[in-house]
């Protein structure tokens, strides 16, 4: 999901030592490479455009403060753990605000605009057929628990391998095979309560009635 | 619905099936299990349904770049406790050290200043006349030399005829003043040293350390 295309681990790999000597230049080469997985993650995290907005510049602000500490290895899960660790402080946060309560962060699902989905050659309808399915999704996943949704988005939703997960995550690969395993059993029995609002191109196979 | 033990077994088995993370010999138990088992197959379906409609789910265009511009970032810094970049555990580390370096030598300074010693007599008689002076004081009165300011005032003329000058009596409210000057400054100090202390064990929370 990152725009990786075009650039070798040999070119990010300057870019991240360029950084590391505070080389801002470099470390925006960087953000624009990853932001879109960034804020796409923290977009099915959170469940709102405004929140995730506000947990991807925190996360690259910390990722920005933190980069002299990243000793080589897989930059794309470092700075996804930033990521989580930031949208798990959003959650914190919105449950200790009265104001801006749980239920209302995500009584909000995917408010991304029609124009934040990139899909040229895609007719209107299935556009909005694909943005009501992210909506209906993100509705169901807030409603895991965050490890659990967590492991849910970086799996399925953005398809990394188990083992990048795991250091995405700070947990062992074990741990994240069952998490998986009850997140997605979980968002099944979600998405089979809700299966009314899904569009009709997608509907839950349910294997049974 | 009735699930034997196996199938149980089996649906905790389904996720890693369907991303093909199984070894080959368990993968073989799991597909003969959903042969026999139409439970089991329904599982494995509704769950391969689901992630179906995960990876359904599109990608969204940030609103914005998230790039960071130079006033934005040193603002942060700034506001920030930890500046990560320049290294502050290691300056914070440095700074308490001189700060406890700074206590110390004043606390010597202030112990200096009760002590009545030689330096601080104007007279310009030689050292061994003062000595002698001293010994005698010291020996008539059995005041151990630390008590001696307080002795001045209690013991009066045995120990106004010990001294060899008054000026111990009237140098006594400068000296209050510089010693109150000098705990104060110290307390500053130290109070900056916690604080540094305090900021420095604050340090370390943002980054990919946390579980």
């Amino acid at each position: 999901m990152s725009d990786t295309a075009g650039v070798g681990p040999e070119v990010e790999e300057q870019q991240v030592l360029a950084s590391q000597r505070g080389d801002l230049d470099s470390f925006n080469k960087l953000v624009e490479r990853h932001q879109r997985q960034v804020y796409n993650l923290a977009l099915r995290m959170l469940g709102t455009a405004q929140a995730a907005e506000d947990a991807t510049q925190e996360a690259f602000f910390s990722a920005f403060r933190a980069i002299r500490g990243f000793r080589g290895g897989n930059f794309r899960a470092w700075l996804l753990r930033i990521t989580a660790n930031a949208c798990y402080d959003q959650l914190r946060l919105a449950r200790r605000r009265p104001t801006t309560s749980l239920d209302g962060l995500m009584a909000d699902p995917a408010t991304a605009e029609l124009a934040a989905l990139e899909s040229p050659g895609e007719s209107p309808e299935d556009r909005l057929q694909r943005l009501e399915l992210a909506q209906v999704i993100t509705s169901c996943l807030v409603r895991l628990p965050a490890e659990q949704r967590l492991v849910v988005i970086l799996c399925d939703v953005q398809g990394i391998s188990y083992e990048e997960a795991a250091q995405a995550a700070g947990c062992s690969l074990g741990t994240i095979k069952s998490r998986l395993s009850r997140g997605r059993a979980r968002l099944r029995d979600l998405l089979r309560q809700h299966g009314e609002l899904l569009p009709t191109k997608f509907v839950l196979n349910t294997g049974k009635e | 619905m009735f699930q034997s033990r196996h199938c149980r077994k089996v649906h905790r088995k389904l996720s890693e099936y369907i991303d093909g993370y199984l070894a080959a010999e368990e993968k073989h138990r799991v597909e003969h299990h959903l042969e026999s088992c139409p439970n089991c197959r329904a599982e494995l379906e509704s769950l391969r349904g689901t992630v179906e409609l995960l990876r359904a789910v599109p990608s969204m265009v940030p609103p914005r770049s998230f790039a960071l511009a130079q006033a934005p970032v040193t603002l942060r810094i700034q506001e920030g406790p930890t500046p990560r970049l320049f290294r502050p555990a290691i300056l914070s580390a440095a700074t308490t050290v001189l700060a406890l370096l700074l206590a110390l030598i004043m606390a010597g300074d202030l112990l200096h200043t009760f002590e009545p010693g030689p330096s601080a007599l104007p007279s310009p008689t030689p050292t061994p006349t003062v000595r002698q002076d001293m010994s005698s004081a010291s020996l008539g009165t059995e005041v151990p030399p630390q008590a001696d300011a307080g002795a001045e005032k209690v013991a009066g003329p045995p120990a106004a005829e010990a001294t060899p000058s008054p000026q111990p009596a009237g140098g006594a409210p400068s000296a209050g003043a510089v010693r109150w000057i000098e705990v104060s400054l110290t307390l500053v100090v130290l109070i900056m040293a916690a604080l540094t202390v305090f900021a420095s064990l604050k340090v370390g929370r943002v980054g990919p350390g946390r579980g």
